[in-house]
């Protein structure tokens, strides 16, 4: 039976066509009626759709027969494809044996490409390049061939040639996992080893685990334990997606499925950890798992006050089915009540803010995002800083760490220079230069995350006319001389726009961010000065000029309905803007210290 | 009892490029007025019945548009004779808006002789380069000439003038309205220009090859014309009407004052019996209500008791006196003090609105910014 079973994955770039090589696969193994066929089935989410990025991973189970005539299942895992979850695409990787590696025939290799190879080399994953899109007229198979060659070292002609799209080489992929993917090698005798590799909340049936299992088997009415969370459960459904999950009787080493033990929190059931027999426990958990640790922080306030709660209860319900997002309240003078959010990255961030006002209808006031910052005080004590507000003053402290990056770029020759020169304003380190092919080179920089996350991709996208692309992952920590710069509006600090500038940059962007604050602040019934500091010094100062005309001076033929109608749209207007001390604030001057530079 | 009625002219000679109101070109070839004016002498005949067995009066009718005097001798006569013959007027004040690139001797000569007493005059502008971007048809000098003409024909002669233009500089202003007191009008109308969207000067404006003055230039302008105008001797009565001893607009006050007033012809607005009414916008629709017996109202709502008091501070605010806290009470039953506590409490501490022992008004801080005095005393959700 095992030696009938490939599990396996498909890594590629954002739109090199991941979503619709796995469509057609389904279809081609008759996994889907053409009626429940959905133009991108595994996508699920709305969002993800739109964004045609995936961030849930799914795993899906086909019957195909071989040219040989022979049964087999495939379990096809879908990953993420998006630098934030690297975490989450490495447990997906581990769960599988080999991977189709996707490249697009008029692009070639980019740099998700890579991190997302790199990651399955260190699986051992066995890798069946795919060049897909030949139908394009710009497709350019042999150059992409010499690429995959020169770049990983994979023999060009092994390469697949596939068009997704037109349905062409789909079998040639499917008799490829089938003759060149291992089969699983674990023991169905052993002790139960099964791995986590995602989950999702359903609010009928609690925590549905999605698990490859390595060693030994798992049926209804076992009793089994999480190894990481120390917890145990009893498990009521095991089965696998077709794509629809479907019962049945036992999952056994080498398949991929799904778990329901009545656990009620996805914090029990965290990707990574392995799931074991509580009466016959295996000795040693799989390797790799590591808690989803937040790299990116925000302040989340609503506007209105009065939808704290279900601010509250909005996020409760999302950090049900994502264990990666975390949230604290935190009090700001300015916003009032909020909470103090973790993300994996920029885009989990987006996401969330985006469900958050999108699927429970809140009006959000969104702080600009901050790295975690390692503060040494005089005392000795070591603190992590979320909220750059909250950085001590400088006397109180001796030293200052900030989360470093390891960059790569890939990015046609021309534009190498203009990449250099951004990566140096970011306070970039040079590490390395490869070229991929005569015309494209591979860049790589240790630039401080907090860049990164400020605007360096849209930079990176307009000054390579979006032909640059850009992985990148956590080095360590690092000293920098930080300061925090403070804005005050009308004299009062404003806490929520604080924000922690390298020392050398903290005048220019403290002249920015007042300048740009006096564009979107709207004029006030009185003069209000928008200052920067550092400490008690100002360093940067604009003036806000007082309102002095609104006012509707003809009511034609006593049409006093257009006269309401104007008011009531003013009226509506000023609802929307933030209310802090006696001036209005609308929501974009919070993210403004994000377009500054 | 008295009242006020308001006649729609829904003709133009041509359109002015910043107009989004309710009006269509004759130049155009495409609209008759003899038709619309039969439908207004129905509904005339009808409000006039209305009115004289309610025992009413109307003591100031006003003829807007549109443009009036887009209409030929012959119409105007027949429009005129029509208010005569149905309504009950009694001595009224009766004005007609005048396009001064329209009037000439003889349609002055037929208004006066039906009894119109009272005409304002669209003059805008006395820059001849302006008044073509604003697509007038007239110069300063044939402004000046049916000043005149008004002047002869007419007791009482007001004149609008726009402020905020493209092309107007501070001093342009000011230069315009001195020209104007020269003449001595017996009231002035200080507009500033609003941009509404979908006009040929709107699209110009965003098109950037135009650019408008600041609203603080605007502002400049208006407040250099107050002075101006009360050293001349006129009463700043209303936000934007100024106006000598004897010649505030009566008509305009009964808007201001809250009153109720009727509205006759097509999109006309009426507050009437505690309700307030539109009547349709489309001449087929206002047609077919007509010809079959039927007023030609297309909505009509009732006033709620809330509405009817903001309507009260948000309109009687506009006068410069204010609104007296006895007449308020005397008409609503409440007190503004109490039912508008919070929000007077907020726009003294502006400096916004000032009050003695029997009245609030704008403070001289709040007039260029009433809109900000008025959004405090709406309640909004209202259509």
């Amino acid at each position: 039976m095992q030696d009938r079973i490939r599990n396996f994955c498909i890594i590629a770039h954002i739109d090199h066509g991941k979503s619709t090589l796995a469509d057609r696969l389904l279809e081609f193994t008759g996994a889907l009626s053409p009626r429940e066929m959905t133009d991108q089935v595994l996508d699920q989410l709305e969002l993800e759709r739109e964004r045609g990025i995936t961030i849930k991973l799914q795993a899906v189970r086909l019957s195909y027969r071989s040219g040989s005539k022979q049964e087999y299942i495939l379990n096809l895992i879908d990953t993420p494809g998006h630098v934030d979850f690297t975490y989450e695409v490495s447990r997906s990787l581990a769960a599988c044996e080999g991977a189709l590696l996707v490249v697009d025939a008029v692009q070639g290799i980019e740099a998700q490409t890579l991190a997302n190879l790199y990651l399955a080399l260190e699986h051992n994953l066995e890798i069946i390049p795919v060049i897909n899109k030949i139908d394009l007229k710009s497709a350019d198979v042999e150059k992409v061939k010499q690429e995959l060659e020169d770049v990983i070292g994979l023999p060009g002609d092994e390469a697949l040639l596939v068009s997704a799209k037109e349905g062409i080489g789909v079998e040639d992929v499917l008799e490829a996992v089938v003759s060149r993917i291992p089969p699983p090698s674990g023991k169905q005798a052993n002790p139960l080893q099964a791995l986590i590799f995602d989950s999702h909340y359903d609010s009928y049936r609690g925590v549905i685990a999605y698990v490859r299992v390595m060693n030994g088997e798992i049926r209804p009415r076992m009793k089994i334990r999480m190894m990481s969370a120390e917890k145990v459960f009893e498990v009521a459904e095991v089965g696998y997606f077709r794509p629809l999950m479907t019962r049945s009787e036992v999952l056994v080493a080498g398949e991929v499925g799904y778990v329901v033990a009545g656990v009620k929190n996805v914090r029990d059931c965290r990707v990574g950890d392995t799931i074991t027999d509580a009466v016959r426990p295996a000795a040693e958990p799989l390797p790799g798992y590591r808690k989803a640790v937040p790299m990116v922080y925000c302040g989340l306030y609503p506007v209105d006050g009065a939808e704290y709660d279900s601010l509250r209860e909005a996020l409760e319900k999302l950090n049900l089915n994502d264990a990666a997002l975390t949230y604290e309240p935190e009090t700001s003078a300015a916003l009032g009540f909020g909470f103090r959010c973790g993300f994996l990255g920029l885009l989990h961030m987006e996401i969330i803010q985006e469900r958050l006002e999108r699927e429970y209808g809140l009006n959000l006031i969104t702080t600009a995002p901050s790295v975690v910052y390692r503060v040494k005080m005089a005392g000795g004590e070591e603190r992590q800083i979320e909220n750059p507000a909250l950085l001590p003053k400088a006397g109180e402290i001796t030293s200052v760490e900030e989360p470093y990056v390891n960059c790569r770029v890939i990015v046609p020759t021309q534009y190498v220079g203009a990449v250099m020169e951004l990566c140096q304003e970011k306070r970039g380190t040079f590490s390395n230069m490869e070229y991929l092919a005569a015309d494209r080179a591979l860049l790589t920089y240790e630039v401080p995350l907090s860049e990164i996350i400020f605007d360096f991709f849209d930079l990176l996208k307009s000054r390579t006319r979006g032909y640059a692309s850009l992985d990148y992952e956590l080095l360590g920590y690092r000293k920098a001389s930080l300061v925090k710069v403070d804005i005050l509006i009308n004299g009062e600090t404003l806490d929520a726009l604080s924000f922690i500038s390298h020392v050398d940059r903290a005048y220019q962007r403290g002249r920015e961010l007042t300048g740009r604050l006096r564009e979107i602040i709207p004029r006030q019934l009185f003069e209000v000065p928008v200052q920067a500091a550092i400490g008690n010094k100002v360093i940067a100062r604009e003036t806000i000029k007082a309102l002095r005309k609104n006012v509707l001076d003809k009511c034609y033929g006593g049409d006093i309905t257009r006269k309401r109608k104007l008011l009531e749209k003013q009226k509506a207007g000023k609802k929307r803007l933030k209310q802090v001390g006696s001036i209005e604030i609308p929501q974009e001057a919070f993210m403004a210290v994000l377009g500054i530079d | 009892m008295e009242t006020a009625v308001y006649v729609h002219v829904p003709y133009c000679a041509t359109k002015c490029h910043y107009c989004d109101f309710l009006s269509f070109p004759l130049s155009l070839g495409r609209h008759a007025p003899g038709e619309y004016l039969r439908l207004l002498e129905t509904e005339l005949s009808l409000r006039g019945r209305e009115l004289a067995s309610g025992g009413y009066n109307v003591t100031t009718l006003y003829i807007g548009g549109g443009t009036p005097t887009a209409l030929t001798c012959a119409e105007l006569d027949r429009l005129l004779s029509s208010c005569l013959r149905h309504l009950p007027l009694a001595n009224p004040e009766w004005t007609v808006e005048v396009n001064p690139g329209t009037l000439d001797p003889w349609k002055a000569f037929v208004l006066s002789r039906h009894g119109v007493n009272r005409v304002s005059l669209g003059v805008q502008d006395l820059d001849n380069s302006r008044l073509a971007l604003l697509g007038r048809t007239y110069t300063a000098a044939e402004a000046c000439r049916a000043f005149t003409l008004c002047r002869e024909n007419f007791a009482s002669v007001a004149v609008d003038l726009l402020a905020g233009l493209p092309q107007q500089a501070a001093d342009d202003f000011a230069v315009t309205l001195v020209k104007v007191l020269e003449w001595r009008p017996d009231h002035v109308s200080l507009y500033s220009l609003k941009l509404a969207e979908g006009t040929p000067l709107a699209a110009a404006v965003a098109s950037g090859n135009l650019p408008l003055p600041e609203d603080d230039e605007t502002a400049d302008m208006l407040l250099a014309a107050r002075e101006l105008l009360a050293e001349a001797g006129y009463e700043h009565y209303e936000i934007a009407n100024f106006a000598l001893p004897g010649h505030a607009c009566r008509h305009n006050l009964v808007y201001w004052l809250n009153k109720p007033y009727i509205g006759v012809g097509l999109g006309a607005h009426s507050h009437w019996g505690g309700k307030r009414s539109a009547n349709a916008k489309t001449l087929s629709a206002y047609a077919a209500l007509l010809d079959s017996g039927l007023p030609p109202v297309e909505t009509e709502w009732a006033v709620t008791e809330r509405e009817a008091m903001e309507d009260t501070l948000i309109l009687g605010l506009r006068l410069l006196k204010g609104v007296g806290f006895s007449e308020f009470t005397a008409r609503h039953g409440y007190d503004i003090r109490r039912v508008f506590a919070a929000e007077l409490e907020y726009l003294l501490r502006l400096g916004l609105i000032e009050y003695d022992f029997s009245r609030i008004r704008l403070a001289a801080n709040g007039i260029n910014l009433a809109n900000e005095v008025f959004t405090q005393f709406i309640s909004g959700g209202q259509s």
